[in-house]
């Protein structure tokens, strides 16, 4: 017989306390011409993650779109190898890579099993440092991005994101440019030379997961052997943010069933002390399932799939914003929502209970994000993009758990208080009331 | 190699065990047998609006996500042609909430009104940003009625139109859920720094007094061989033309749904692939182009997918493609190119194996197709594969009575 046993299902089980933040900061080595690298390892891996970093983002760049397609093209072509090669090694070793681009960097992360990086770590350094950008390749991206282009300006997603960074950067900054159809055609293979020269030379380098001796002998023979600038580039003398004065925005998508709404503002640094604790508002209001605003813009009315809140930072800036996709017939009532929420956070204490759960859902979030030789590179790629201290993460999650609703009340004044936010629509806005 | 422990509830349940030292993190996976092929053509849609509504609240518990959260957890879950997945991911130290929270929707939900009044504006919203509000977001709910007729793969998860979502009563809610979400229809798995023993007890505890339910036969309506080869046009406000060609796949668990997953990466997994080459590297016929398949268990759809250029038509595009796919029915891939989609294979089911949520998903998955242990043996089945196979698999599925194909064009602009 099996015993049935009654459990009490009325109170929850008793969480125990959580076991503290794994955070140890990668070992550093440096390779025989300077270039530094940090090692994540993780020994039960048959795995490894190769990260090459450079200061290349966007916001260096002289023309719109030079940077991205310098990037998207580092393995059309090099010295030694056609781009059909390369993707032919890369496939061949069921190697995949990831070139990614942010405002201030770009870069290529690779995953690849250990036993070829042999093979693969060679070839990335072809990549980074022998690309030739062919004409005929640089015509077919072109003609293919412009596609691309074409289609996302259908959804009012795309449209809402771009409009939005020109709002709150200013479409002249360094931060606030968005390219457009007419920019694809400007690009030559001359400036993404110039811009692969200029940018492509100084890197540092993050692998994780299985780091052996051969794959630490190999990197260093590949990226250690690389002639490193002997100058710092030249310092750039751009404004990275230039406000514009408009406070709101209204663009007309016709027949569009959803809206796309987003409301924000210029915020404060990672480094800046209130940061944890607007980092613990933004979850209250809109970073997790639970949050304000998904409990009462989604669960309580219905009007959207999903809604959320996030606090962006970048190098030389920082945003707050808030970004759904509403019912085309509810949007205003979901803009009132929205800085009813906020307005809420500036005159009302957030409950002990709303705030318990909070903290445990975000050290709960840390535990799972900081989980994992992979994660901790990305982690780590962050920290290094935004030129902080790895342990700024424990720290800062030390603080939040510190913070009592009167301090989350007075930093929602500082920060949350929705007439200095600027506001964007996108749809079908001649219905608007 | 996944390591793992298994045993039956005396109600049914199959509970899996994955034990990873490494992570302070467990995961919770719960697979129902539940899809939307089991949905009656008048009610569509309502398998996926059900797993909405497993989050609006239990007997016992009025919220599932606020515990959860209140414990430093978080959840989803989504739902396709053929099972319902769920899965939560907390810290080890409160795995206990994991089996209070599970369990009790298990037992029985609160059936709350309101919960189905706003899911249901919900489920509309992401049917309208998912499908309607988005360039070629309505593709499958054209494509799928075009390639079934009779098995209930013919509609969309997301439900063949908004109506049906609108028409779903309480009465729908809670007969759905008495006959599916039974412990006997449902498989468990904990993964994480956990133990055997302990999981067995906390299961016992938990999910030993639910009744088991009837008992489910999974029987649908079998598709009837395609005769002819059949087209739709349709013309949409969008900035390109494109096509989606679709054939008739396998089971999933036929041994000839290997050959057809590596044939698919042959034509177009990676910028080495043939069609990628082929269309949009040499010919510059297309922007883009895909060539995957849909696993569905009962035999899901092969697709060939591409935008094309202004310009290039439908026919001259389709001639380069149907080149490319009948090469492969007649001619042996080369020993190199076949080993080079076997190492990709290895190689995305290693990196499958990281993460520990994964792994527990993939572990239900595998044992819902008849054994958890096809997990760590799926390799071996893509070595397995010869060129003579793959061969084979184009030949018997590039029928040219056997094609669909749905034609998207672009509005012109006046």
């Amino acid at each position: 017989m099996n015993k049935i046993i009654n459990p009490d299902r009325t109170t929850m089980p008793k969480p125990a306390d959580f076991e503290m933040l794994r955070l140890s900061t990668p070992e550093k080595i440096t390779l025989d011409n300077g270039t530094s690298a940090y090692l994540i390892h993780d020994k039960n891996q048959e795995v490894t993650r190769l990260d090459l970093v450079f200061d290349a983002g966007t916001s260096f760049q002289d023309q719109k779109l030079q940077a991205s397609a310098v990037n998207d093209l580092l393995a059309e072509g090099t010295r030694h190898y056609s781009s059909f090669q390369i993707a032919e090694i890369l496939d061949f070793h069921g190697a995949y890579t990831d070139y990614f681009l942010t405002k201030d960097t770009a870069g290529i992360t690779l995953f690849g099993l250990t036993k070829y990086y042999d093979r693969l770590l060679p070839l990335m350094g072809e990549l980074i440092m022998e690309a030739v950008f062919p004409e005929e390749e640089l015509a077919i991206y072109t003609d293919r991005k412009r596609q691309e282009y074409q289609v996302n300006i259908q959804k009012v997603s795309f449209l809402a994101s771009q409009a939005f960074n020109k709002l709150l950067f200013g479409e002249k900054s360094a931060y606030g440019q968005i390219a457009e159809a007419k920019d694809f055609g400007k690009l030559t293979r001359n400036s993404l030379l110039d811009f692969y020269q200029r940018r492509y030379r100084d890197f540092y380098v993050i692998v994780s997961g299985k780091v052996d001796k051969t794959v630490l002998q190999i990197l260093n023979r590949i990226m250690g052997a690389f002639p490193k600038p002997t100058q710092q580039p030249e310092a750039l003398n751009r404004d990275f943010v230039l406000p514009e004065a408009k406070h709101s925005l209204f663009i007309e998508k016709e027949n569009a069933l959803q809206s796309a709404l987003r409301t924000g503002a210029l915020s404060i640094a990672h480094l800046h002390p209130d940061f944890p604790g607007l980092n613990l508002l933004n979850t209250v209001l809109g970073g997790y399932f639970g949050s304000r605003l998904m409990s009462s813009v989604r669960e309580e009315k219905g009007y959207t799939y999903g809604i959320f809140s996030m606090l962006k930072n970048y190098r030389h800036a920082s945003i707050f914003g808030i970004a759904t996709e509403v019912n085309a017939r509810h949007t205003s009532a979901a803009l009132q929502e929205i800085k009813f929420q906020m307005r809420r956070l500036c005159e009302e204490k957030v409950g002990e209970d709303e705030l318990k759960t909070v903290k445990n859902y975000v050290y709960g979030s840390y535990l799972r994000n900081f989980d994992g030789a992979f994660q901790l590179a990305e982690r780590y790629r962050n920290s290094a993009e935004l030129k902080i201290p790895f342990s700024f993460y424990k720290e800062s999650l030390e603080q939040m758990m510190k913070l009592t609703p009167d301090d989350l009340l007075v930093l929602a004044g500082k920060y949350l208080n929705p007439d200095n936010m600027k506001t964007l629509v996108v749809g079908n806005v001649s219905e608007l009331t | 190699m996944v390591s793992f422990d298994r045993f039956t509830l005396h109600n049914g349940l199959q509970v899996l065990v994955h034990q990873d030292k490494t992570t302070p993190i467990v995961a919770m996976n719960i697979l129902y047998k539940v899809g939307s092929r089991d949905e009656s053509p008048d009610k569509t849609g309502f398998a996926h609006l059900f797993e909405h509504l497993m989050f609006g609240g239990s007997v016992n518990i009025p919220q599932f996500d606020k515990p959860l959260q209140k414990a430093g957890g978080q959840n989803n879950a989504f739902t396709n042609s053929d099972f319902t997945n769920y899965y939560l991911t907390l810290p080890k130290t409160s795995l206990e909430m994991a089996f209070w929270l599970e369990s009790d929707r298990m037992l029985s939900l609160n059936f709350s009104p309101k919960s189905l009044e706003v899911q249901r504006q919900v489920v509309i919203e992401e049917f309208k940003q998912n499908y309607l509000n988005q360039p070629y977001g309505d593709v499958y709910l054209l494509l799928k009625p075009l390639v079934y007729k009779k098995h209930p793969y013919r509609w969309n998860t997301i439900g063949k139109d908004i109506s049906h979502i609108q028409k779903a009563t309480m009465q729908d809610v809670k007969a759905f859920y008495k006959k599916y979400y039974n412990p006997g229809n449902a498989i468990l798995c904990v993964a994480g720094d956990v133990d055997t023993e302990n999981i067995k007890q906390l299961t016992e505890k938990w999910f030993g007094e639910i009744p088991s339910g009837k008992e489910l036969l999974h029987r649908y309506p079998l598709e009837p061989e395609q005769t002819e080869a059949r087209s739709l046009t349709v013309e949409r406000d969008v900035p390109q033309d494109a096509f989606y060609m679709a054939w008739h796949m396998p089971k999933r668990t036929d041994k000839a749904y290997y050959a057809c997953d590596l044939l698919s990466d042959v034509l177009s997994n990676g910028n080495s692939s043939r069609l990628f080459r082929q269309l949009v590297k040499e010919k510059q016929l297309l922007s883009e182009v895909n060539a995957y398949l849909s696993g569905d268990l009962d035999g899901g759809m092969f697709l060939v997918t591409g935008k094309l250029y202004p310009q290039v038509t439908f026919d001259e595009a389709e001639k380069a493609i149907m080149k490319e796919l009948n090469k492969l029915t007649i001619e042996n891939v080369r020993e190199e190119e076949l080993q080079k989609v076997k190492n990709k294979a290895e190689a995305a089911l290693v990196f499958s194996e990281i993460s520990v949520p994964g792994k527990a998903m993939a572990l239900c998955y595998y044992e819902m197709l008849g054994d958890a242990k096809l997990f760590n043996s799926e390799a071996e089945r893509y070595q397995e594969v010869q060129a003579d196979d793959i061969r084979e698999a184009a030949a018997h599925l590039f029928n040219p009575v056997k094609k669909n194909v749905l034609y998207y064009k672009a509005r012109k602009k006046l």
